[in-house]
């Protein structure tokens, strides 16, 4: 599987790449879940979901995806009747943001390794505890800083609609 | 020599469109403006590309018959993570619970109120579908059960369970944690 396009995650202002996706526990616990269209392979997904931690609780405040109907899906598309904020409260387990330069690439899911990662412990959408741990430093000066991945497949519309999706 | 000048133009021209639309497209993929195919080092990354170009631009064609037919479908999901057979089994079992105590243990509250107050918030279309499985004497159990995915590796799920004598029946989940 490619390396993935991160969710975002915007805490103390700033906007940085998330390697988790809590809304896939939202569709496997049972809510309704719309056919997205995936347009590449780094996003098998189908969707970019935006989150903001107010208050120590996790809230989805946006969703950039497209539907195999050819539609944008937004966040209304999933939580009807909230289209600017829906409180994660399903959500419990371990965010992971990855900071500071690339160490080591693997060219899937979430595998690369970054010089920092903070961890956001959530229990039932609710900051319980933030660590930060250091992995290492990287050693060339021009390594890119910040979440990226190297190469994706664009997958072509036809493909995608012989119900290749995910 | 006139043929080639005109066969190499053409290639430059069809590769960089080719390069170009596919960067476009990873943009509007992805929302991200950087990152295309490059490698870590920037000062690399234009070697790379300079090096990719000069090596494919005789097979200008090639390239282009590839990238209109990208013939090879990707994988259906299924394929990559198999659907496993996760079951509730009575060793599972936690604790029993009425309906009330869930509900009222579940209910949702949120200051922003960015969620309904219901039971499961906004999981609670699921969780009255789910009620209605129930049947006369029905129990509700919370459990906690060990899966094996092949993408998700080791989980441990939890939730509630409707036990109906010695049949453990439809679940409803609530956490799903890696191990």
């Amino acid at each position: 599987m490619t390396a993935q396009i991160g969710e975002v995650l915007i805490y103390e202002g700033q906007e940085n790449a998330m390697c988790t996706e809590p809304l896939e526990d939202f569709f496997e616990f049972g809510g309704s879940k719309p056919a997205f269209e995936p347009s590449c392979s780094a996003l098998w997904r189908g969707y970019v979901g935006t989150w903001e931690i107010v208050n120590n609780r996790l809230y989805m405040v946006g969703l950039d995806g497209t539907l195999t109907d050819g539609t944008n899906a937004t966040l209304e598309t999933v939580f009807s009747g909230y289209p600017n904020r829906v409180f994660a409260h399903w959500y419990s387990g371990t965010l992971r943001i990855p900071e500071g330069k690339m160490l080591k690439y693997l060219h899937m899911g979430y595998g690369s390794t970054y010089e920092r990662d903070r961890f956001f412990t959530i229990e039932k959408g609710v900051v319980i505890d933030i660590q930060v741990c250091q992995n290492g430093v990287a050693e060339e000066d021009e390594a890119l800083e910040g979440y990226s991945i190297k190469a994706m497949t664009i997958l072509p519309k036809h493909n995608r609609e012989e119900g290749n999706t995910r | 020599m006139t043929y080639l000048y005109w066969y190499l133009g053409l290639g430059a021209i069809s590769l960089a469109v080719t390069i170009i639309r596919a960067h476009l497209r990873y943009i509007s993929a992805s929302g991200q403006a950087n990152n295309f195919i490059f490698h870590a080092n920037p000062l690399l990354d234009k070697l790379l590309l300079a090096l990719f170009f000069v090596l494919l631009l005789p097979l200008w064609p090639i390239i282009l018959i590839r990238s209109a037919k990208q013939s090879d479908p990707a994988p259906p999901f299924e394929e990559i993570d198999p659907p496993d057979d996760f079951a509730v089994k009575r060793d599972h079992l936690l604790k029993q619970w009425s309906l009330a105590e869930i509900e009222t243990k579940e209910m949702i509250s949120d200051p922003l109120k960015a969620a309904p107050e219901l039971p499961f918030g906004h999981l609670n279309q699921a969780w009255e579908s789910f009620k209605q499985s129930m049947q006369e004497g029905d129990q509700l159990w919370s459990f906690s059960t060990p899966r094996t995915r092949k993408l998700a590796g080791d989980e441990v799920h939890n939730g509630y369970v409707i036990v109906h004598g010695e049949l453990i029946g439809p679940y409803f989940l609530t956490r799903s944690m890696n191990t």
